[in-house]
């Protein structure tokens, strides 16, 4: 008997046809609706591991803006007490020439070295400073304050000696690329020379007898200290620069990289709408030829 | 005539019995198995007459099953593929949803966070709520860990329950097999062809080919074997019952009821279980546990040659424990081999602040714990603070004398000594191939600072001069000079005479016999897999242990190296922890959707198959109806025709009366 149709065929083939067609805009509409291609692995096995290998790079290049945006707020702080300090030392420069001159009696060098006392403890207490609980100056110490005084009697301060260390503190800002974001005190200080020769320039003001020749030393090596950490200023600006640089750069590959987890990751809204268009328009069809064909059977037509 | 009422009668009978074979048929057009019959026709034996052969009317000589074997098994194969592939997918899409690697709450994304977690510590290694923040993470990932590896578990036992119910699907289909093989005998040796029996057979063959792939064998008596590549199930009307195994390693084996021989299947919804259960998830197992020991071991190796914020331990215990004190450290049962090496162990003296290095050499063929030990308490001990190394419970604890405090950094001693009277600091962190020693010697004698020329030459352990550095006028005193490798020296002012000279151990591995992350000392995680990782108990109860730096509390030197682990291209398997990961997400992926697929093509082979089985097998009501109408009028035919004999014979009858 050649090719019999029978009615269980008929019923089998659009049954699965009609769930095939079901099954399609069921998938259709899973990406429309989460608005990803990608909605487990088994969607796109090569894909998801793209798509998770590049969010894995995304994310870290936010570690390295969020280190980068501490890093620059640490630089700054710091920068800007450096700054402070800087210009008490100019002060410092110019009340040391002041005093300086012959003409000067012991009196007028009594003011401008109690002036000098002002200034020395205004640098002190910069060398201090602490951003948010942490001391700039202390290297890797920076729960302790980077610098002690010692008081004579009358309060004045008879010397300053260090507590940090020599560690640099760094933040990775990149691959492999790391920046350093504190100045440990020692060295800023000259190991400590900056505050003993400004100790000696009020003690040699303050003294029965001027010698001029002295102080003319003791000045020379200020300013010496003072050149030393207006250097370290300078170094420690240009710092700030380059992270303005890494930030725009981070931010560019982050741009980069989510455009591609996008372009890997999310549903092409357009072309999915015209494919549901196309399978709602071949669901219909299907339906309809379904129902004109398992409706008739011979018996409509017997009497 | 009475010959004449006899063919009526066969025309009518005959039509009669062909309906009821047509109408058993429609009523049977949605039975499941159900094979169309149609009767067959013959002419009776005719009367032979002198004129000839006179014919004797019909009969209905047999009911025919159309049925097509060969088709019946290409059914019966792609019903135990179509098993196999439906259970596949099934469970497949159960494991893409407990791994859920593209989601928020996925390992993925714990570890992320983890790593981030490091990452903000290295920022602010003295914050507490950062430290604590950072806890959290790790919880997370090794909550994830366990999570996953406990749902890998429920699955198993899910699916030991659902090959128990299919074994058991699978003996009551075999004895109702075995029952028919008897009736189905029975009838023929009385020469009857049990169609609807058969009917029911095959039917019950098809489902059982759906859990396990067979092959059917029929006997000239009208049974059937079923045979499996492990053996028959039914044989004639004997049947074989089965039952399940799992041994001592874990593998789930099909047996007979006394599990005396074991089954192995081709195909069908029992092997897809088995499969999964013996290797399926014992390979993503196997993966995640590679995962997690491979993080514990790296973590832990480079936290426990790191200081926490109080910069060092007055005393210590070991977590891990040792099979035997005695036994050499290689053959002691750790989870990690420890290799062989040198461990340094820094004292500290709390108030002066003063550093005693100490080394302590292992060979792990030959030492034992017990060696360690002697060797800790031999090695570091004097004046610098008595370390004492004791054993417990085949756990190694260190302790030091009041006063000192102890760690395993790997920092660089920062007062190495003095060269005349000048007093050398070092800073920095060494960042050499290997661990070694620099000797720094004067060159020539004269002020620090201040003598034209003056120079200080430094040499490694191979007597290499790795830097020559200017001390003379050119150098402020207190300044620092780059030596090499990341090492700083200042020396304050003072003189120096040629010859003078002093050594520092540069170190970049505090710890390379791994031993202390072996043991379990200082170290970030406890456990040993992905089914027991967990932060140690030590650090979750006090977050201050956890080891960011090498020395200071503003020290974030071991926090960037932790960091560093996450691009760890060589972390594991040749890549990163995280694309490993990747990579197991996206192979649990391509073998779901290999399974899809699979099922997808089978249902529509398995359709195919059933069409072309119905053009043969199935039943067509339009046929029937047609069949049923020529039965009717040859009824009706034959009816008239007795009637017409009725007529002859009453015409007959009355015309003599």
């Amino acid at each position: 008997m050649p090719f019999r149709i029978t009615q269980e065929s008929l019923n089998r083939t659009t049954l699965s046809n009609i769930n095939l067609n079901y099954k399609k805009i069921q998938g259709i509409q899973e990406k429309l609706s989460s608005g990803k291609q990608i909605n487990r692995p088994s969607d796109d096995p090569s894909g998801t591991r793209k798509v998770l290998g590049l969010r894995a790079e995304e994310l870290q290049v936010q570690q390295f803006l969020d280190n980068t945006e501490t890093a620059k707020e640490q630089i700054n702080y710091t920068s800007n007490t450096l700054e402070s300090i800087q210009e008490l030392f100019l002060k410092i420069k110019d009340l040391a020439i002041q005093a300086g001159n012959d003409t000067l009696g012991q009196s007028d060098r009594n003011i401008i070295a109690n002036e000098l006392d002002e200034l020395l403890e205004s640098v002190l207490q910069n060398a201090n400073t602490d951003n948010n609980g942490r001391y700039i100056f202390s290297g890797t110490k920076t729960l302790t304050s980077a610098f002690t005084a010692t008081r004579d009697n009358n309060g004045n301060i008879s010397s300053v000696s260090y507590n940090g260390n020599n560690e640099e503190i760094k933040y990775q800002i990149g691959p492999n690329t790391f920046i350093q974001i504190n100045l440990p005190g020692g060295k800023l200080f000259q190991d400590n020379k900056a505050f003993s020769t400004l100790i000696s320039l009020r003690d040699a003001l303050k003294a029965s007898t001027f010698d001029s020749a002295a102080f003319s030393n003791l000045r020379n090596t200020f300013d010496a200290a003072a050149n030393a950490l207006s250097t370290e200023v300078t170094k420690f600006g240009a710092k700030a620069n380059r992270l303005e640089m890494t930030t725009t750069s981070l931010e560019n590959s982050q741009t980069a990289l989510k455009e591609l987890i996008s372009y890997t990751e999310d549903a092409d809204v357009a072309s999915l709408i015209v494919d549901l268009q196309h399978q709602e328009n071949v669901l219909q069809s299907s339906l309809k030829t379904g129902a004109m064909v398992i409706q008739q059977t011979l018996l409509d037509f017997l009497r | 005539m009475s010959s004449d009422l006899q063919i009526g009668l066969s025309g009518i009978l005959t039509a009669q019995r062909s309906m009821l074979v047509t109408s058993h048929n429609i009523s049977n057009a949605n039975t499941k198995g159900y094979t169309k019959q149609s009767s067959v026709l013959a002419a009776r034996n005719p009367t032979i007459t002198t004129a000839g052969t006179l014919g004797q009317g019909v009969e209905l000589v047999k009911i025919i099953r159309h049925k097509d074997d060969y088709l019946n098994s290409r059914l019966r194969d792609i019903s135990s593929s179509i098993g196999s592939a439906s259970i596949k997918s099934q469970y497949l899409k159960e494991l893409e949803t407990v791994f859920n690697e593209t989601s928020d709450s996925s390992l993925n994304n714990a570890l992320s966070s983890f790593f981030e977690g490091i990452n903000d510590l290295s920022q602010y290694p003295e914050d507490m709520s950062i430290r604590s923040t950072f806890l959290e993470n790790a919880n997370t990932l090794t909550d994830t860990f366990r999570r996953i590896v406990n749902e890998l578990d429920q699955m198993k036992t899910f699916i030991k329950q659902s090959i128990e119910n299919k074994l058991s699907d699978v003996n009551t289909i075999t004895s109702n097999i075995a029952n028919i093989n008897k009736q189905i005998a029975s009838l023929k040796t009385k020469g009857i062809e049990s169609n609807d029996l058969l009917d029911k057979r095959e039917a019950l063959l098809h489902d059982l080919s759906k859990l396990t792939h067979i092959t059917v064998n029929t006997q000239n008596n009208g049974m059937v074997d079923v045979m499996t590549p492990g053996g028959s199930l039914v044989s004639g009307t004997n049947v074989k019952s089965l039952t399940f195994d799992i041994d001592t390693s874990g593998t789930l084996s099909i047996t007979d009821s006394e599990k005396m021989s074991k089954f192995t299947f081709k195909t069908g919804e029992i092997k897809a279980l088995q499969d999964f259960y013996n290797t399926t998830i014992a390979n993503y197992d196997k993966k995640l546990d590679t995962l997690a020991s491979g993080i514990i071991k790296d973590v832990n190796r480079i936290h426990s040659e790191g200081v926490g914020l109080s910069g060092g331990f007055t005393s210590i215990k070991s977590i891990n424990s040792v099979s035997s004190s005695t036994a050499a450290l290689n053959t002691a049962g750790l989870t990690i081999t420890p290799s062989t090496g040198d461990m340094y162990i820094t004292v500290i003296n709390t108030s002066t602040g003063a550093v005693t290095k100490n080394k302590v050499s292992v060979n792990v063929a030959t030492n034992s714990l017990t060696d360690v030990k002697n060797a800790i308490n031999a090695t570091v001990s004097g004046t610098a603070g008595n370390i004492t190394a004791s054993i417990a419970d085949n756990k190694l604890q260190i302790g030091v004398a009041t006063g000192y405090k102890f760690n395993f950094s790997y920092a660089l001693d920062p007062n190495p000594g003095t060269m005349g009277t000048s007093t050398a600091s070092v800073s920095g962190v060494y960042s050499g191939q290997s661990n070694d020693t620099y000797t720094f010697t004067a060159l020539g004698s004269g002020t620090i600072g201040t003598t034209s020329g003056l120079q200080v030459e430094v040499k490694n352990s191979g007597g290499t001069v790795v830097a020559t550095l200017d001390v003379g006028s050119t150098y402020t005193a207190g300044n620092t000079l780059n030596v090499a490798n990341g090492v700083s020296l200042s020396l304050s002012s003072g003189s120096i005479t040629t010859g003078d000279t002093f050594s520092l151990n540069v170190i970049n591995d505090s710890d390379t016999t791994n031993l202390l992350a072996a043991l379990g000392i200082n170290t970030f995680f406890s456990g040993s897999d992905a089914s027991n990782i967990a932060v140690s108990t030590d650090v979750s109860n006090d977050v201050s242990l956890i080891a960011a730096s090498t020395g200071e509390v503003g020290n974030n030197t071991n926090a960037l190296r932790l960091a560093a682990l996450q691009d760890d291209t060589s972390a594991i398997n040749n890549t990163t922890f995280a694309d490993y990961l990747h990579q197991i997400a996206s192979s649990l992926g391509e073998e779901a959707s290999n399974a899809y697929k699979s099922e997808e093509s089978y249902d529509v082979i398995e359709t195919s198959l059933e069409n072309r089985r119905d053009e043969i097998s199935g039943v067509s009501v339009d046929e029937e109806l047609v069949n049923l109408v020529r039965y009717q009028q040859a009824y009706q035919a034959s009816a008239k025709y007795i009637s017409i004999v009725n007529g002859l014979m009453d015409r007959l009858l009355s015309t003599l009366g």
